[in-house]
Formats: C-alpha cells, structure tokens, sequence
C-alpha cells in the first residue's frame, strides 16, 4: 500500500514537473521573442535617430516598425513571428547600407571596379525576384518595396557608372535587403490563411 | 525518230501507275524528311535553352547559398519553397515556354515554377517522370544531362544538374510547339498539296485503266462476236471508245450492205451467164430430142419404130429435168429445216452413199472416228448431207482406182470441221479461182453447179467451204457453226 502510495506521488510529481517544464519552457521562448522585440525595437530607434536619413529612409523605417507590431501579434507562431522579425531585420539592414551609401569614405579604400560590378550583378537578378516575392506576400504596399528596390538598384548602377564602387556596392546591398524582406514576408504568409472571398 | 513509247497500252498504264506511284512515295518521303528535320531541330532548339535555363539556375542556386543570408537548408521546406521559386522565375522570365524548379534530396520538388506558362498550372504525371529520370542521370553522373520523350503527340526535352551540392539539383523542361517554327503551316500544306495530287494521280490513272479495259474488252468481245454474227452491234460505251465502237458498228453496217450488194451483183452475173449457159445446155439436149424424135418418126412413117429411140428422147428429157432441178436449187434457196442436231450421223449417211458409189472403181471412202462422242450443229441436216455427198462424190472422181478418201471430222472453238481428203492430182493452178463458180466445170458431163450450190448452202448456215490442193491431192475444210447465225 505504502509502495502504491509512494508511486502516486513520483507520478504526480512528474506530471507537476514536466507542467512546470513546459511552463518555463513558454515563458523563455516568450522572454526570447521578447528580447529580439525590445533589441529590433532599440534598433529601430536609433536608427529613427540618426540625422540625415534619405526619402526611402521613412517607408524603410515605418515598414519595419508596422512589422515588428505584426511580429508582435504573431508570437504564437514561432515560424511567423521569425519570418516578420527577420523581415523587420532586412529592412533596417537595407537602412543601414542606405546611410552607409551617403556618408563619405574613409577606411578602408574604395573597393575594386571588378568586385563591385560582381556585386551589382547579384543585385540584379535579386531584385529580378521581387515582383515574384511581391505577389506572394499579400503585402498591401508590396508594390513600394519593388519600386524601393528597383529605385535603390538604379542609383547603385549610376554610382557605379561614377565610378564610386564603394557607394555603389553599398545602394545595391540595400536595395537586395528590401527584396529579402518581401522574401520574408512571403514566406510568412504561406502560414497566415487566406481569407475567403466574397464573389 | 519516234519517242520509244511501249506500244501496249497495258505497259503504258502500268508505267504511269508506277510513276505515280513512285511520286506518292517520294512525296511521303519528302513529308517524312521534313517533319523529321522540324521536329529535330526544334528539338535541338529546345534542348539547348533547356541547358541554358538548367545552367543558369544552378548557378543563381549557387550564388543563393554563397550570398544568400541565412542558410536554405534550415529553413522550413514552405520557406524554401517560395525562395526558390522567386529564384526560378527571375530566371526563367525570359525563356519563353520553360518550366523549371529544383529536386531537393530525399526526393523533393520544390521552387517549382513556369514565368511564361498558364497561371497555377500543375506538372503533368509524364512531365514529373521525365524530371525524375532526367535528375536521376544527372545526380548519377554528377554533371548536366538532357532526356525528351514524348506523351500524347506531344514531345518534350528536360535538362537537370546538380547544383552547388549533391542535395540540389535544378532542372528545366519544354515543350515542342509545331507552331513555335516559322512557315511550318506553309510547309505542312505544300507537302499535303503533293500528296494529295500524287494520291488523285494515281487513283485518276486506276480510274482511267479500268475504264479503258472495261471497254477494250467489250470491243474484243464485240469483234469475236461479229465475226459470227454480222447482224450483232457493239453496245454503247461513253467517251472516246464509243466513238471506236460506234465506228465499228458502221463498218459493219457498211459491210453487211456491201456484201448484200455483192451478192446481188453476183446474183445478177451468175445469172447472165446462168442464161447463156442454159441456153447453152438446154439447146444440146433439145438438138438432141429434136433429131432424136425426128428420127423417130420418120421411123414410124416408115413402120420401123424403135423403143431405143423413145428411150434415148427420154434420156434427153431427164437431162433437162436435171439441169432444171440443179438450177431451181441454185437459184432459190431451198426450204430450211435447220435444228441443233448431231451432225456425226448425217456425214456418217453421205460417207456410207458415197462409199457405195466408190466401191466399183476401187477407191474406199472411210470415216476417220471424231474425238467426240457428238457433234451437234443448227443444221438443216439434208442440205449438209447434200454439200457432202457433193464433196465426197467429186474427191470420188479425182481419186485413182485403189486410193482412199479420207474424211475426218471434229468441234472447235464453236464450230464443227470437217474435211474431206482425196489422193488425186489436185486441182490444176489455173482452175482453183473458178473452182466455186456456177457453171464452171471440167467434167465433161458436168453441169458446173455442184461446188456452186454447195458453197452457197454452207453460205448460209454461217459457214466456210474452201480447199487447198497439191499433187498429193485435195482438201476441201468445211466450217460449219454450232449456232446457226442466219436463222
């Protein structure tokens, strides 16, 4: 009897353990998600910050700050919530190269002709796949982050054709991050069910 | 120098069938030729954009793992899905009607996507099993292969290579379109224009061979039959044969009226020398009764008649009953009883009279047996008993004393010959055109009639009386139709 009893209570203590688990285990992946949020967040505002931002700067800067909100709705899918955070991510990435494209060179030298026409290369048939990431991802304003991109790439080109590699490799980095973004975000959206629609 | 046509009318047709029908071949051949070379270059076309698509998407895959961020292969299969698929149609926009996507290990496909396609449009069972084998040689061989097959009279080429690792392989696939080569419709209508007209020759020329043997052979037919029949006329026949048996059936005609007119002429000759000959005849004989009788009664004046007198008037008066009797028959034809009959025992008859005749000058007359039981003939039998006996009685005379007379008899080809065969000295040169001539003779009680009348009678059963003589003697071939043609 005493046995019996004993092995009630190793069972329910079990069960109340691995309650326990499964409770902590949510309530570190919500502090994870938590942290990426205030990090992407504490990101966003610096760069919000920063002087001198160029015009794509406040479309790059409110998509990313409508997605991090999205991401924020989304933490019950881990799968979206990551594929919003790392769209929120390409666009403050694309921000950065975008400031980086305006401030003067210093160190190290402006890179080489060869290297950057490489570059440019991937950047073209990057930005080649936006239109088909566009229309995957449901976005409203996809057709803005394609004409971003599109926009970006052909100041890169005449960058280059000015001969400033440097500035040149840096618009194209921006303009590819803004198609990894509308990449992101259509991957997210294989996950998000399509409303019906009224015919 | 004339053109060397075959003169046959079979080898000319024969000759046109083959041509055309050489034509037609060539005409297939041709059309052969030129679905083969299309459809091979299209296929070359084909397969060579299928290669450049492959390429180029295996090398952006590529550059996607070196440059791409984050790594594909830790992403949900959803996520590289829709990856790849933007890779794909960024590169296969430009190549029109090209499918592609990515085989990604353990046997998945993924990124698929077709740009220039029908929006949603699903890869078809044979389109997936020609990727699957295209990637299995590819993975296999570890370099770029090309497969095509084709399903439902369509033809397709796909080309797949592993790209960047051995877990990814890129693949591409297209459809050959007829429509696709220009100035095919062009071509396919020329070469179906020649077929068709060498298919119409050829029918065209059977049409007119069997057209032209139809009526050839109802002409030949015709003509066989107008050869025992004159009365008979070719049927009609449409287009240029009928004018031939039109034709025909005028001469005949003609000739029918020209030997009615001969004969009148002859007729009408005959008979003037029929009345110099009776003249002739009657009055010897007349001479004759007149002394005959005169003598007679100066006989009696004197009362010393005598009976020899009175019976050589008398053989006077049968003379001329003879000649009379011989020329009623002549003249006029006798009352014909003609049925279809066996002949054999009517020329059995005239050879056993004759052959009494024979006997007291020592010649025999004998019947060769007929190979046939039978020999029947539309004959009136005593007038041919009569020509016989005519025939048989004349190869009698001609014959010398212990010499044979030999008559043989058989049916051929719808007709009864019967040839009778003396060993005499033949007919002498001279005589032979005269020998049928009324009144010609060169016996000295003859009446020249015999022949003569004979003739005339196998004249009229649609026969043929004529002979041929050497000094080993004389044959007279009598001919004599199964059918009667002048009933």
């Amino acid at each position: 009897m005493k046995i019996l009893w004993l092995g009630w209570i190793v069972a329910a203590l079990a069960a109340v353990s691995c309650d326990i688990t499964a409770a902590q285990q949510d309530r570190k992946r919500e502090r994870r998600q938590e942290e990426k949020l205030e990090e992407m967040s504490r990101r966003l505002n610096r760069r919000l910050a920063r002087s001198g931002a160029a015009p794509e700067h406040d479309f790059l800067h409110a998509r990313a700050a409508a997605i991090l909100e999205r991401a924020r709705g989304a933490r019950a899918d881990d799968y979206v919530f990551d594929r919003l955070l790392r769209a929120a991510d390409d666009l403050l990435e694309a921000s950065e190269e975008l400031f980086e494209s305006r401030t003067p060179q210093r160190q190290p030298a402006e890179a080489s002709q060869r290297e950057a026409a490489l570059d440019l290369q991937r950047y073209y048939f990057r930005v080649r796949q936006a239109e088909y990431f566009a229309q995957l991802s449901r976005e409203p304003d996809a057709p803005l982050y394609v004409q971003h991109a599109r926009s970006l790439y052909q100041q890169a080109r005449r960058a280059y054709d000015a001969r400033q590699y440097r500035r040149a490799q840096k618009l194209g980095e921006a303009a590819g991050e803004i198609v990894s973004a509308l990449e992101k975000l259509a991957q997210a959206a294989v996950r998000i069910p399509e409303p019906p629609r009224l015919e | 120098m004339p053109w060397p046509v075959p003169a046959s009318f079979r080898v000319q047709v024969s000759i046109i069938t083959l041509a055309s029908a050489a034509t037609l071949a060539l005409a297939f051949l041709l059309v052969r030729e030129v679905v083969r070379g299309t459809e091979s270059k299209l296929l070359e076309e084909a397969r060579l954009q299928a290669i450049a698509a492959c390429r180029e998407l295996s090398e952006q895959f590529r550059d996607r793992l070196a440059y791409g961020g984050e790594a594909l292969a830790e992403l949900p299969f959803e996520a590289q899905d829709i990856s790849l698929r933007g890779l794909g149609a960024a590169v296969l926009r430009p190549y029109e009607g090209m499918q592609g996507g990515f085989y990604l290990a353990p046997g998945r496909l993924a990124g698929y996507v077709f740009p220039t396609g029908a929006a949603g449009k699903a890869l078809h069972p044979q389109e997936k099993a020609l990727i699957a084998e295209t990637v299995a040689q590819a993975r296999a061989r570890n370099r770029l292969v090309t497969r095509s097959a084709s399903w439902n009279g369509e033809r397709a080429v796909a080309a797949a290579e592993p790209a960047g690792d051995r877990e990814a392989t890129a693949w591409t696939l297209k459809h050959i379109s007829w429509t696709d080569e220009p100035g095919t419709g062009r071509r396919t209508a020329w070469t179906a224009a020649l077929a068709l007209s060498a298919a119409l020759g050829i029918a065209g020329t059977l049409s007119v061979w069997l057209f032209l043997r139809s009526g050839v052979q109802t002409i030949r037919g015709g003509l066989r039959r107008l050869e025992q029949d004159f009365s008979y006329r070719l049927p009609a026949i449409p287009g240029e044969l009928g004018e031939i048996a039109q034709a025909v059936n005028q001469m005949a005609g003609r000739r029918a009226a020209l030997e009615s007119e001969l004969r009148r002429q002859d007729r009408l000759a005959v008979l003037g020398k029929l009345v110099a000959v009776v003249a002739h005849e009657i009055r010897n004989p007349l001479n004759s009764l007149r002394l005959t009788l005169e003598l007679h009664r100066r006989r009696m004046e004197k009362g010393a008649a005598r009976p020899e007198d009175v019976e050589a008037a008398l053989g006077q008066v049968d003379r001329l009953d003879a000649i009379l009797t011989r020329l009623l028959a002549f003249g006029k034809a006798a009352p014909a009883d003609r049925r279809l009959q066996d002949l054999l025992p009517v020329i059995e008859q005239a050879v056993r009279m004759a052959a009494e005749s024979a006997r007291p000058k020592g010649v025999d007359v004998r019947l060769r047996p007929p190979p046939q039981n039978v020999l029947p003939a539309e004959v009136d039998a005593a007038q041919i008993q009569q020509v016989l006996l005519n025939l048989l009685l004349n190869a009698v005379e001609a014959s010398p004393s212990g010499q044979a007379v030999e008559v043989r008899c058989t049916a051929q080809h719808e007709a009864i010959l019967i040839t009778v065969t003396d060993q005499g000295p033949g007919i002498p040169e001279e005589v032979r055109p005269y020998v049928f001539d009324a009144f010609f003779t060169t016996k000295p009680d003859g009446t020249g009639l015999g022949l003569a009348v004979s003739r005339e009678i196998v004249g009229r059963h649609g026969g043929e009386l004529d002979f041929e003589t050497g000094p080993a003697g004389t044959t007279f071939r009598l001919r004599l139709p199964v059918r009667s043609v002048y009933a």
